[in-house]
């Protein structure tokens, strides 16, 4: 009660108080304002609803089936499971356009135009202009370009301008038919766009192109820039500089582009540093002459040439200067910019130097969207830079952090360059972090985003060896069997090692590592003999390994049955094992007075030529009460002499 | 005691490790030479077996000059033996043996050199327990031991350092204790002599563990490089405050007025960006969003009149209001018109129906009465007007 007292008498809240006065402020403000609409797009709310959902670390990835059976658990299966479910798509896609007379019936209206086969034209097909407007609007090419053949044959009379879309298309295509838009997972598995320096030439000479670029009689810069940049993106680099400078003297203004592939192959045409900058130099001031607006595929074009120049010390200071011209012209840099730096300033043996790091500081926290095709190669070769060159793991995390930064995900590429991005990610934890640390991050990315490599792996498992952390063992051996990597002889050779250099006192644990031995005894066992991909050969000193891991847990019978295999099988065992696991081995049969064992292993070392026999002899000899028939063996293995010292 | 003890455990491990050098340098010997290495050194019994093969050919053409006849020939027929019972044994061993000598060559080269350090160790600890003038007689025996290493025979480097260290020791020790600790070299040197001609399979199995253990190494040694990167000093950079060129003195301007642009050509090059950040999608939402972009779903917010352009140009009322298409031709009154106009009840409810199909079936019933026309009126159900054409 005084306490409810004590509260009345004190002043009133300082905010009751603000209220109150505010009583009277509204009263002199009645306006309204009422906001105006934003208008929608028909994905903003479907965006909005995205971003609430969190990633599941726990679950597989979406596209997987969501059923114990179905979830892939290896590199291999996801790439097959996924590719699976498209080719169901494919097959679907392909009946509909065999059998487009079938399904004549409105399945939806208003009509949605992908559910449609596509139109046919054949040799015998009555086309108009109509067609050939719709089939450049699809970009369909090769429909296009039979077409654009009919119509000729009839001799209908073609537009300029839609020559001249029908000339773009070909030209940027190079007379093949793009990729389905909708095969994202087959997108997602192809091995991806290389960045191989040296392009081959791919351009068809005397192709469709070229013959419609000599019927725009007589040429503008709009076709000269068709066929330039169409050429010289795909390799055709001396006719495009013959074009190039035809338009030239003719004075005809030319799209950036034509100065971006030009500035972009520069290193193809000139021999030496020297003339590839002093030809990046005039073309550069051509472009201010002519006007001609230059945009961030400039910048990256220059940069990439001079990426190619990075023996040559004085690109470095070249390129600081060039992102100095370009700043002051509005241009920001894209991260295909930011790629091609780091391919001239962290190379393999240079001094590692904060040009990343500084990329890192300018970009974090900023929504990335790409602006150039080789945009995606940079956050794979920012992470592999940090691992072999920097080990920075504070800067590895900045990197994935800004990679996890709205939509930037996106531009990771594809499923070859993710999986590069993780495996360089894992090595620097690996190095790096505790152990725990280090599995807690495992934890959450394996198996659903990340599947270990079996280098990986073996880099792992070297961790648990050097920090002597024995359960985890059980642990790291269920993911190996589970990504189908206990097949593997140098991941199979080193988690027998690593368990017999570690052995537990815990029970547990104990039993857990003499498990993996079995597991590993079997599945090698089973393995066919007419198999001649990746046969694991038995080496001596595993089998070794595995008899003194077995003994630890005290499974006798099991390590008889290695021991049978070393000594039945000398001839496809490599090596012999190390005496200590022969010694445990003999131990252990004292222990159980197993004569015949002790003596079977004892003949064993003999054959294998052990030194110790003598005084594993001994041993057996005062340990053991040994028959008559026992005595002897035993005396025809060691000599009489050796037991006579005793 | 306990002193020399402690020298030889030490000089034990350094000569462990020089093993399979030694090895390597005997392989690499003139043949006189390498005989009397083999038979000085502590260590050529775990030499691996091609090696052995080789020191053992060699001994053969000098034998009559240093060795006894009888010795050598034993050798050789031992060896013979040796070979007729190894060779289908250990065919998978020769078939991976090259690579692995490689390797323990390479990394036995890194070991060489830090046989130095290792011996000042050894002679710093030796002195610490010696007590004294621990400095000094540190000193001293850092000063024999790497006076005497480059100046002693290369062949014989594994065994002199031993030795020299022994002759260090006197001092302290007095001279009988030296010539024992010599005596004791010599049985120690003598004793891999037996293995050396007979090598059993215990001895090539330890000289070939050596060699695992050393060839576990060379993979490690990329991720080694890490440390030796670090220290170098990270260099700085200034990527951001360079000196423009000025090559864009005239564009200064905010873009260009009559820029050439290829609108196919662009759409293409969008095209491709645009795929090459559509990934598969990590939740329903994220497809509803591709399907949308392709025009396969409604759009949002639902609108269940969206698309359909063509009724957006009718008037609702069109639909709803039908009794208009009555006037001209059907009976004010009675059954016919009563079914007509049920039928436009019908129709104005039918949302299926375009209005020029409703139209089409007031129509068609329009054209069946008027063909009835004379029948209707007989039975009195109202007069159908012709209309006119």
């Amino acid at each position: 009660m005084s306490f409810i007292q004590g509260l009345r008498c004190c002043r009133p809240h300082p905010v009751l108080q603000a209220v109150r006065s505010q009583k009277y402020s509204v009263q002199s403000d009645p306006e309204i304002v009422i906001p105006k609409r934003i208008h929608r797009g028909p994905t903003d709310i479907l965006r909005a609803l995205a971003n609430t959902v969190n990633t599941d670390y726990t679950a597989p990835q979406y596209k997987y089936h969501d059923d114990p059976y179905l979830i892939p658990t290896s590199n291999f299966a996801k790439r097959s499971y996924a590719l699976s479910q498209e080719s169901g798509r494919k097959a679907a896609k392909w009946i509909l356009q065999e059998h487009a007379d079938l399904f004549q019936h409105r399945v939806a209206d208003p009509p949605i135009e992908v559910f449609y086969p596509k139109n046919v034209y054949t040799e015998e097909s009555e086309v108009d202009l109509e067609d050939l407007k719709s089939s450049i609007d699809n970009l369909e090419v090769a429909d296009s370009i039979l077409v654009y053949n009919l119509l000729k044959q009839k001799n209908v009379d073609l537009p300029r301008e839609i020559l001249q879309d029908l000339l773009e298309l070909i030209c940027f295509y190079n007379e093949t038919d793009k990729f389905e838009e909708q095969w994202i997972e087959e997108r997602w598995y192809k091995q991806g766009m290389v960045d191989s320096g040296v392009r081959r030439k791919t351009w068809k000479d005397n192709n469709v192109a070229e013959s419609i670029f000599q019927s725009l009689e007589p040429a503008d810069g709009k076709s000269y820039s068709a066929i330039i940049s169409g050429m010289a993106s795909h390799g055709q680099l001396e006719v495009a500089w013959k074009y190039f400078e035809q338009a030239k003297s003719q004075g005809l203004t030319l799209t950036t582009d034509v100065y971006n592939v030009l500035i972009r192959t520069s290193n193809f045409v000139k021999e030496n540093h020297e003339a590839r900058w002093a030809l990046n130099v005039e073309l550069l001031g051509e472009m201010n002459a002519n006007k001609v607006q230059p945009n961030v595929g400039t910048l990256n074009s220059v940069m990439e040439s001079l990426a190619g120049m990075a023996n040559n010390p004085a690109s470095r200071e070249t390129a600081i200067r060039i992102m100095a011209d370009f700043k002051n012209i509005n241009i920001k840099p894209s991260l295909a910019t930011y790629y091609h730096l780091l391919k001239l300033f962290c190379r393999d043996k240079s001094r590692p130097n904060s040009i990343l790091a500084d990329i890192i500081s300018v970009l974090e926290h900023q929504e990335l969207s790409i602006e150039d095709p080789k945009d995606t190669f940079f956050f794979t070769h920012a992470m592999e830079i940090c691992c072999k060159q920097l080990s920075d793991l504070s800067l590895a995390d900045r990197i994935d952090g800004l990679l996890h930064t709205g939509n930037n995900y996106n531009l990771i590429g594809d499923s070859f360059k993710e999986s590069i991005y993780y495996r360089n990610y894992f090595l620097l934890k690996c190095e790096y972090e505790t152990l725990d640390d280090f599995f807690n991050f495992y934890d959450k990315l394996v198996p659903n985003i990340y599947i270990p490599e079996p280098l990986v792996t073996e880099v792992i498992l070297k961790a648990i060896d050097m920090n002597g952390a024995n359960h985890l063992y059980s642990k790291i051996w269920s993911d190996i069997v589970l990504f189908d990597q206990n097949g593997r002889e140098r991941i199979v050779n080193l988690i027998v090692e690593s368990m017999y250099k570690n052995p537990s006192d815990d029970e547990k644990v104990k039993t857990e590592m003499a498990d993996i031995v079995e597991a590993i005894w079997t599945k090698l066992e089973g393995q066919s003999s007419d198999r001649v991909y990746r046969v694991i050969e038995w080496k001596g000193s595993s089998l070794g390994y595995m008899i003194s891991v077995l003994l630890n847990a005290g499974r006798f019978e099991k390590a008889c049955d290695v021991l049978q295999k070393l000594d039945k099988e000398q001839q496809s065992v490599l090596g012999v094992p190390d005496i200590r696991s022969l010694q445990s081995f003999i131990d252990a049969c004292l222990e159980r007075n197993d004569a015949t064992a002790a003596l079977w292993c004892l003949q064993y070392c003999y054959d294998a030529g052990f030194d110790e026999i003598n005084e594993m002899g001994l041993k057996i000899h005062s340990k053991l009460e040994l028959s008559e028939s026992q005595l002897s063996r035993l005396t025809s293995i060691v000599g009489e002499d050796a037991l006579q010292k005793h | 005691m306990p002193i020399l003890q402690r020298i030889l455990l030490t000089s034990n491990i350094t000569a462990k490790r020089t093993i399979l050098s030694s090895s390597v340098w005997l392989a690499k010997k003139d043949p006189p030479e390498v005989q009397t290495s083999s038979s000085s050194s502590s260590s050529s019994s775990s030499s691996s077996d091609s090696d052995s093969d080789e020191d053992k050919t060699k001994p053969q053409k000098q034998g009559q000059q240093t060795g006894t006849a009888n010795q050598k020939l034993s050798a050789l027929l031992q060896r013979m033996v040796e070979e007729e019972k190894n060779v289908p044994l250990q065919e998978k061993l020769n078939l991976a043996k090259p690579r692995q000598i490689e390797k323990a060559k390479h990394l036995e080269k890194k070991n060489e050199k830090k046989l130095d350090e290792k011996l000042a160790t050894a002679a710093k600890e030796v002195a610490e327990d010696l007590g004294g003038d621990v400095k000094k007689t540190e000193m001293e025996l850092l000063q024999k031991l790497l006076y005497k290493n480059p100046a002693a025979d290369d062949s014989e480097k594994p065994a002199k350092p031993k030795y020299d260290k022994k002759e260090d020791d006197k001092p302290d020790l007095g001279t009988l204790t030296l010539s024992e600790l010599l005596s004791e070299m010599k049985i120690d040197r003598s004793k891999p002599k037996p293995a050396e001609q007979y090598q059993s399979r215990a001895d090539q199995v330890r000289s070939m563990m050596r060699q695992q253990e050393g060839s576990e190494r060379p993979p490690q040694r990329p991720r080694r490089q890490f440390p030796t990167d670090r220290t170098k000093p990270i260099e700085n950079i200034n990527l951001f405050n360079g000196e423009p060129f000025g090559f864009f003195k005239d564009l200064k301007a905010d873009g260009v007025s009559e820029e050439v642009k290829l609108a196919v050509w662009d759409k293409c090059f969008n095209r491709e960006l645009r795929m090459a950040v559509t990934q598969p999608p990590t939740n329903i939402y994220e497809e509803m969003i591709q399907w949308t972009n392709k025009g396969m779903l409604w759009h949002f917010p639902i609108d269940n009149e969206q698309g359909l352009e063509e009724e957006k140009q009718v008037y609702f009322s069109e639909h709803v209001h039908l009794e208009h298409h009555l006037e001209g031709w059907c009976p004010d009154k009675g059954p016919i018109r009563n079914f007509m106009e049920l039928v436009c009840v019908g129709l104005s409810k039918n949302y299926w129906l375009t209005v020029e199909e409703k139209k089409e079936h007031i129509y068609w019933f329009r054209d069946f009465f008027v063909s009835k026309r004379v029948m209707i009126k007989e039975i009195g159900a109202g007069d159908v007007i012709q209309p006119e054409a």
